[in-house]
């Protein structure tokens, strides 16, 4: 615990700074929850593509359809379609939020490249700025025949956030209980089901981004327990 | 047209980050010493948090990807947003202010 009588004015400040932060991340969190419901009917129509750019859609699909097949050969055909179908969209939502996340952090504006060779090097949040530094316009999927693109593929748009939506007690009451009120799933299946390792944050941070959903989430979910 | 206020703030705070880690800077060059109290990689660390943020919720994108226009039917969240901006703004202006000028 950091002894408050030894800290200097400048860390008082510092916390300051990171207590704004802090705050930042949950109001964001809470303005991106309506929307990750509304990106899976977005995820549907999405097109899986190979590295050149080729709908691979049907493959996918089939490959789907052959796995579950070899898994539960003695499973009946209309269970093994659903559960075709139900991998083919669970990857269509990954793909898409990966996709739209990346079109959310590209700018326009151009960071000089010392700032973020600094910030990559000495940040303690995992991967994020990474993944910053490679959806930025200078990325090698943007810029065509050396010069930069004026505009990305598709156009993205961030889903409004309506006037019913009351943020401020939500995030009062957020803030009071400490509670995520988002993430609350449980499932009580407990079975040969394997689910890929929660990432490790590097220590010291406070939040970090599921590399499979693109949402940030406090740090205590990625504990083994809870990340399931 | 969507205004761009959150924008601007963050772009604020971009700047501000960058006085400060620049006065840091000097500040552990001018002490010849072991630089134990130096607070740099502290404000580098929120900095990192800072940019990882914006560029998860799209502060810095353009057009209909951005944070503006995400938030632009809905005022409260818009001013409870630039309200914390602010008070960060405030923290990192009131920081530089207390290194010692050279």
């Amino acid at each position: 615990m950091p002894d408050f009588t030894l800290q200097t004015p400048l860390d008082k400040r510092l916390q300051g700074v990171e207590r704004s932060i802090d705050r930042l991340y949950r109001l964001s969190r809470l303005i991106r929850q309506p929307s990750i419901a509304r990106q899976n009917s977005k995820a549907e129509k999405f097109e899986i593509m190979d590295e050149e750019g080729n709908n691979i859609d049907e493959a996918f699909a089939s490959f789907a359809l052959e796995f579950v097949k070899h898994r539960f050969p003695e499973a009946p055909e209309l269970l093994v379609r659903r559960l075709a179908k139900g991998i083919t969209v669970r990857r269509k939502r990954f793909l898409y939020r990966q996709s739209h996340q990346r079109k959310l952090s590209a700018t326009s504006t151009v960071i000089s490249s010392a700032a973020l060779d600094s910030a990559s090097h000495k940040d303690s949040t995992v991967r994020g700025v990474r993944r910053l530094v490679e959806s930025l316009p200078q990325g090698s999927d943007i810029i065509r025949n050396g010069r930069p693109a004026t505009r990305l593929l598709s156009q993205t748009s961030a889903s409004a956030l309506t006037k019913r939506q009351s943020l401020v007690e939500q995030f009062v009451e957020d803030e009071a209980s400490r509670q995520s009120t988002v993430f609350t799933k449980s499932s009580t299946v407990e079975g040969p089901m394997q689910v890929p390792e929660p990432p490790k944050p590097t220590p010291g941070s406070k939040e970090f981004e599921c590399p499979y959903c693109c949402i940030f989430l406090p740090i205590s979910q990625a504990k083994a327990s809870r990340w399931r | 047209m969507t205004s761009a206020d959150i924008r601007a703030r963050a772009d604020e705070c971009l700047g501000h980050f960058k006085f400060l880690l620049e006065i840091e800077t000097q500040v552990r060059d001018s002490r010849k010493g072991p630089a134990s109290s130096n607070d740099e990689p502290q404000i580098d660390d929120q900095r990192a948090r800072f940019k990882i943020w914006a560029g998860n919720i799209g502060v810095f994108a353009d057009g209909h990807a951005s944070l503006d226009y995400r938030l632009r039917d809905n005022e409260n969240a818009r001013n409870l947003m630039k309200s914390f901006l602010g008070s960060l703004i405030d923290f990192l202006r009131r920081g530089s202010h207390l290194q010692p000028q050279r």
